[in-house]
């Protein structure tokens, strides 16, 4: 595993502790106490300042996600387009499974195919309950 | 109607993927004029663009944030590109930096000439994972070309927060912190990223800037609405045959961009309202579609041009489900920073819950009402002073849309 060093060289030193918490996040899956508090040692400051930041932003997790990370867009334009509909479907589809998560997520910029989804960090298109059927059972319940 | 493309000329014709590609329709001639002139006839010269108006929503004066960044007397100036395009129903940066990033990284380079800046950051969005590869290979492309001058450029990303759309939240999140609005004055144009003079415009903004210094203030002036001159991109979405993004000269009739660009509304049904500019504007009622969409114009009519946002609801929507959605969406987005949106912000939607669950009444209403005069008067910042705004006028203009739900009960689950 990269250490913090090394991820924040590729980033070609823009500096921004942001880019610097995705890249661990990616690294390692969430960010830990300890990824916190190397974080901050690099960046000269307080690990709680760093933490404060780190909780604060809906992309960043302190803690392992689920295996599948499934996000439906908060947005009027994806409700008025049947994110309803479609999000009852997938929660029917996955109850009870350990293996799922569902949470809100930002505008995708994407309302001209709305509704969206997100399913581990990949945004599916139109969406409709017959779809959202489909890619789940694809993951896997 | 026809489209007027400025901020996306290059937009299909070009890869955004190649610098050569850009040069060769002109790109990056603006930079080298702009070079040639002095810095302080250069910001004349935006100025005089009939005021160009930034792109971003609020609709201020671009050459006047130039111009108060450049008398700003200090060692250190920079630049930031608000590429935060949060705003639901708003996808018109994307477009731009998806297919022609380096038009944005020129306006940028040449605002960064003009008030003497050597840092120029782009803040985009963390969910624009395309916009950011393609910003960074632009941005490497440019300095090995030696075309970045004394200015080196930055693509920084976001980690998912609405509220980092607005410019001091934006500076704030830069900087590493939590996404919370500073006090303004200052301003950032006085002590922005870091405390120093900072120019925050939006993509669009820097899109027409290097066709603005190539062709000259004059040419931009005679295009449009006089006194909003230019071009304004519009984002269709909601129950519109052709949805997706117009650029359109801003003398523009609403209805036009409705009606013709976007097709109208699917067959068999009829516009049962429209939201122009983002979540937190007001409703248009059909009959209201014939105004003109520069900026006074609209605010004229009761609206808000806004991001540039339109949302074209048909008769099968309920008002009142929607607006529960609204408010939801600004309890999830408030920061936290101030009590009168934490608070306002889940009221809103505990009462549009209760609305929606058999426990509603005239009273409840009176109380949004209320609260929309509470927080527009008391909140930090434009979130909380917005979130009631879609929902009051929802209300003002479909009374029968909520009070159909006084005392029913709600049979649908929801998430």
């Amino acid at each position: 595993m990269k250490n913090i060093e090394t991820l924040m060289a590729e980033l070609g030193g823009s500096g921004c502790l942001l880019d610097v918490l995705k890249a661990v996040q990616a690294e390692r899956g969430y960010l830990s106490d300890d990824d916190l508090r190397a974080v901050a040692a690099a960046f000269g400051r307080e690990a709680n300042s760093v933490y404060e930041t780190a909780s604060f932003y809906g992309m960043l997790s302190l803690a392992p996600e689920k295996k599948n990370v499934l996000e439906f867009c908060g947005s009027v334009n994806c409700e008025a387009a049947g994110r309803r509909d479609v999000a009852e479907a997938a929660e029917r589809e996955i109850a009870g499974s350990p293996l799922w998560e569902i949470k809100r997520c930002e505008c995708q910029g994407r309302c001209d195919t709305a509704p969206n989804v997100v399913l581990n960090g990949t945004a599916y298109p139109s969406m409709t309950p017959e779809k959202i059927r489909a890619l789940i059972r694809k993951a896997g319940v | 109607m026809e489209e007027t493309r400025i901020s996306l000329r290059d937009a299909g014709k070009i890869n955004p993927e190649c610098l050569d590609d850009y040069i060769a329709v002109g790109g990056y001639k603006g930079l080298e004029k702009a070079r040639s002139m002095d810095p302080a006839a250069l910001i004349e010269e935006i100025e005089n663009a009939g005021k160009l108006r930034g792109r971003g929503g609020a609709g201020f004066s671009t050459g006047f944030k130039w111009r108060g960044a450049f008398s700003t007397p200090s060692d250190v100036k920079y630049v930031v590109c608000n590429a935060d395009e949060g705003e639901p129903g708003t996808f018109k940066d994307r477009t731009i930096l998806e297919s022609d990033p380096h038009t944005v990284l020129e306006g940028i380079l040449i605002c960064a000439y003009a008030i003497g800046a050597r840092d120029a950051f782009v803040y985009v969005r963390g969910e624009y994972t395309r916009c950011v590869e393609l910003l960074r290979k632009a941005a490497k492309d440019v300095e090995e070309r030696g075309l970045r001058g004394e200015t080196k450029l930055h693509i920084v990303s976001g980690a998912g927060s609405y509220v980092c759309g607005e410019e001091t939240t934006l500076l704030t999140s830069l900087e590493g912190y939590r996404g919370e609005p500073r006090l303004k004055p200052p301003f950032p144009t006085v002590a922005g990223y870091l405390g120093k003079p900072t120019v925050v415009n939006n993509v669009e903004t820097f899109a027409a800037v290097p066709v603005i210094v190539e062709k000259g203030s004059k040419w931009f002036s005679t295009i449009g609405n006089e006194k909003f001159p230019g071009t304004k991109i519009f984002c269709l979405s909601g129950d519109i045959k052709k949805r997706g993004v117009y650029e359109v000269a801003t003398d523009a009739k609403l209805r036009d961009i409705i009606d013709e660009l976007g097709g109208g509304v699917r067959d068999g049904h009829h516009i049962k309202a429209v939201q122009m500019g983002g979540g937190s504007c007001g409703f248009l009622k059909p009959e209201q579609l014939d105004v003109q969409i520069d900026f006074d114009s609209m605010r004229a009519a009761g609206s808000s041009l806004g991001s540039g946002a339109i949302l074209v609801l048909d008769e099968t929507h309920d008002m009142a489900e929607l607006s529960r959605s609204i408010a939801r969406f600004f309890a999830g987005e408030s920061c936290g920073k101030c009590v009168p949106c934490r608070e306002g912000t889940f009221r809103l939607a505990e009462i549009l819950d209760e609305l929606m669950n058999n426990r509603g009444s005239a009273e409840q209403l009176t109380l949004i009402r209320n609260l929309k005069s509470v927080m527009t008067g008391s909140c930090f910042c434009p979130l909380g002073q917005g979130a009631a705004n879609a929902i009051v006028s929802a209300m003002d203009l479909f009374p029968e849309d909520f009070e159909k739900h006084f005392g029913k009960r709600e049979e649908k689950r929801h998430v």
